[in-house]
């Protein structure tokens, strides 16, 4: 007879572009490449609102949101997303972004704090490639889990 | 919504004005005849349509660099230095605006408050120009200060508010997208309005054109940088039939770049050779036609060094192919909207290479005879199975395409078209078709595309998939040192 080896529920996320930008390619490819690694993903798609990242993230019990963004103005339509993930029910959630996410020529360190200092976990420069993500997100999730069973 | 191409009556278009005009304030300030005297004394240099015209006939090339700001001094002190520090000067350059992606989406009070707040900051917090915030005040003072043409990239669901208010500043171009639009930008927009929308811009812009000002269509296939050109050209085609339809008399093809010679070579030729047969084929003559080059839309390369050297073989690649234009792009856009230096390095390195090629001409090999006959037999498969499915009427039939999958995409973020197409790059780094999908592609050129595909599995010893088609799209963006192909 086999027992259930895992005794949490399988790592699942909730990522998609959010405001009005529509650049989807790298969300077509982290999707795979989490699926690939044995991550549950809910694939919201383009120009998604907060608003929607949140319900998916409450409806599907998922451990991270993932923003995806190309277009340099994120910063705009993050800036209350970790405010609103709190009111939902959601404090423990993770938050990542990555991609294009300003409009002028900084360091990235500089952009990644600005990120950051709103809440997020986790900023990644268009140069981060799936892998690593997904080592961080399996990381940062086994943590998170492990952090509420204590 | 009945969507067929037929040209609108006047009363009708005039009558859908009234509407477009009210979406935010600065639409009170179109004034059509006022801005027809505007465009009427423009001289030659600052009117699109007459430069391309002037491009074809002296075998020259429109430079089109790219520029959009949030704050309107800003705009302005990079087109000064651009144009007085970075030789943009000449009687071939002209300007392509770009709008924010707010003001793509009708996010107009959105737009206000990025504008205070990039003020407050003293920087730039939109990723373009809110052509309509600044209204047609803003144009005009965008044309004085300019030395040469401009048009705006009106992207996405709805250009009409923003076309009547860059037209009305100055502007002697418009882009004349819809299928291309809902596919690159839009999530769910139905196809028949954004037809709609393109048929209201493209009337507009013939309305100028009858009456002495010449606006030029830009219709593009620049796609999201993944699709092969034949796909590419079968909506560039399309979409020129449609503006045609209503009226517009210049036309200024623009494909997205590959970046492999012999693919952007025979597709420049192709567009230019095909336009003009359909537009012919559809009972439509009067037409001025020109192609030209967008760079390459997948991923670049984030170091500048290596931004610069893909924009030099780009503008190689345009000269070679006999563009009439190329529209540039900057070294820093990989990491941010283009600074001022990075605008001027674009325009110097077009011009520089401009100048490194002079007339050469780099003729026909067999390899791009053979190229160029299999992207005819594509682009002819595609464009006569949309015109067949509604009895030659190419809005009509893009909507009954797109639910037939015989116009398709890679990566769309739009939830009405099929998604199924998939590509992978071969050994010599032209893109091949590894899905499909419904694409009516005849035998002969499955044969060709899956013989290359072949290649490379051999070459490589691996397998064609979805693994490789993640690969292949870092292929340009690859840091120096670890490219792909080098390891082949």
């Amino acid at each position: 007879m086999t027992t259930n080896s895992n005794p949490n529920p399988p790592r699942k996320v909730v990522i998609g572009t959010i405001g009005s930008d529509a650049h989807v390619t790298g969300q077509f490819v982290l999707t795979r490449a989490m699926e690939d690694a044995g991550i549950e993903v809910v694939r919201l798609g383009a120009c998604v609102p907060q608003e929607e990242f949140i319900e998916a993230a409450v409806e599907t019990g998922a451990h991270a949101v993932l923003v995806s963004s190309l277009y340099g103005m994120a910063f705009f339509d993050c800036q209350t997303l970790r405010e609103k993930c709190i009111e939902a029910g959601l404090a423990n959630i993770l938050l990542y972004i990555g991609g294009h996410l300003g409009t002028n020529r900084e360091k990235w360190e500089e952009v990644q704090e600005r990120f950051l200092s709103i809440g997020f976990d986790r900023v990644y420069s268009p140069e981060s490639r799936p892998a690593g993500i997904i080592e961080d997100l399996k990381k940062d999730i086994d943590a998170r889990v492990k952090a509420l069973q204590t | 919504m009945e969507v067929t191409d037929a040209r609108w009556e006047e009363s009708f278009f005039l009558d859908q004005r009234g509407g477009a005009l009210k979406e935010w304030p600065t639409g009170s300030e179109v004034d059509l005849e006022e801005a027809l005297r505007f465009h009427l004394a423009l001289p030659e240099h600052k009117v699109q349509a007459l430069q391309l015209a002037r491009a074809k006939a002296e075998n020259g090339i429109v430079v089109l660099p790219q520029l959009g700001q949030a704050r309107m001094e800003t705009m302005l002190e990079i087109i000064r230095f651009v144009e007085q520090e970075c030789g943009m000067s000449d009687w071939n350059d002209s300007w392509f605006m770009i709008l924010d992606a707010y003001s793509r989406k009708k996010r107009f009070d959105a737009v206000d408050k990025a504008i205070s707040a990039s003020r407050e900051a003293g920087l730039n917090l939109l990723s373009g120009y809110p052509a309509v915030n600044h209204g047609v005040p803003g144009f005009r003072q965008i044309m004085e200060v300019s030395g040469h043409s401009a048009h705006l990239s009106t992207l996405d669901e709805d250009p009409r508010l923003c076309t009547e208010i860059t037209l009305a500043g100055g502007a002697s171009g418009y882009l004349a997208y819809d299928i291309h639009d809902v596919m690159q930008h839009s999530r769910d927009f139905p196809l028949d309005r954004r037809i709609h929308n393109h048929q209201y811009i493209s009337r507009l812009a013939a309305w100028y054109t009858e009456r002495g000002a010449p606006i030029l269509a830009w219709p593009a296939g620049h796609n999201n940088g993944w699709e092969p050109p034949g796909i590419k050209i079968a909506m560039v085609i399309l979409q020129s039939l449609e503006s045609a339809r209503q009226g517009v008399k210049h036309i200024a093809c623009s494909y997205g770049l590959m970046c492999n010679v012999n693919q952007d070579v025979s597709a420049l030729r192709l567009v230019r050779r095909l336009l003009d047969e359909y537009l012919i084929k559809a009972g439509i003559t009067g037409v001025a036609t020109y192609a030209g080059t967008y760079p390459h839309l997948g991923t670049w390369p984030v170091d500048v060094i290596q931004c610069a050297s893909q924009m030099a073989w780009e503008a190689t690649i345009s000269r070679i192919g006999g563009a009439h234009f190329m529209y540039l792009k900057s070294p820093d856009e990989a990491s941010s909207t283009p600074s001022k230096e990075g605008i001027g390095a674009e325009v110097k390195i077009a011009k520089h290479m401009i100048n490194v090629l002079g007339s050469f001409n780099i003729g026909s090999t067999d390899a791009m005879q053979e190229e160029e006959a299999m992207m005819e037999l594509e682009v002819r498969a595609i464009v006569d199975a949309v015109l067949n499915l509604a009895h030659g009427d190419p809005s009509n039939g893009m909507i009954k395409a797109v639910e037939r999958g015989i116009l398709d995409a890679v990566f769309s973020p739009w939830i009405h078209v099929k998604n199924r197409l998939l590509t992978v790059r071969d050994n010599e780094g032209a893109y091949r078709y590894l899905d499909h999908g419904g694409l009516p592609l005849p035998e002969k050129v499955l044969r060709y595309n899956q013989a290359k595909i072949d290649q490379r599995s051999k070459t490589s010893g691996k397998r064609a998939d979805i693994d490789m088609v993640t690969e292949d799209l870092y292929h340009l963006a690859q840091p120096v040192g670890s490219h792909i192909f080098s390891k082949l």
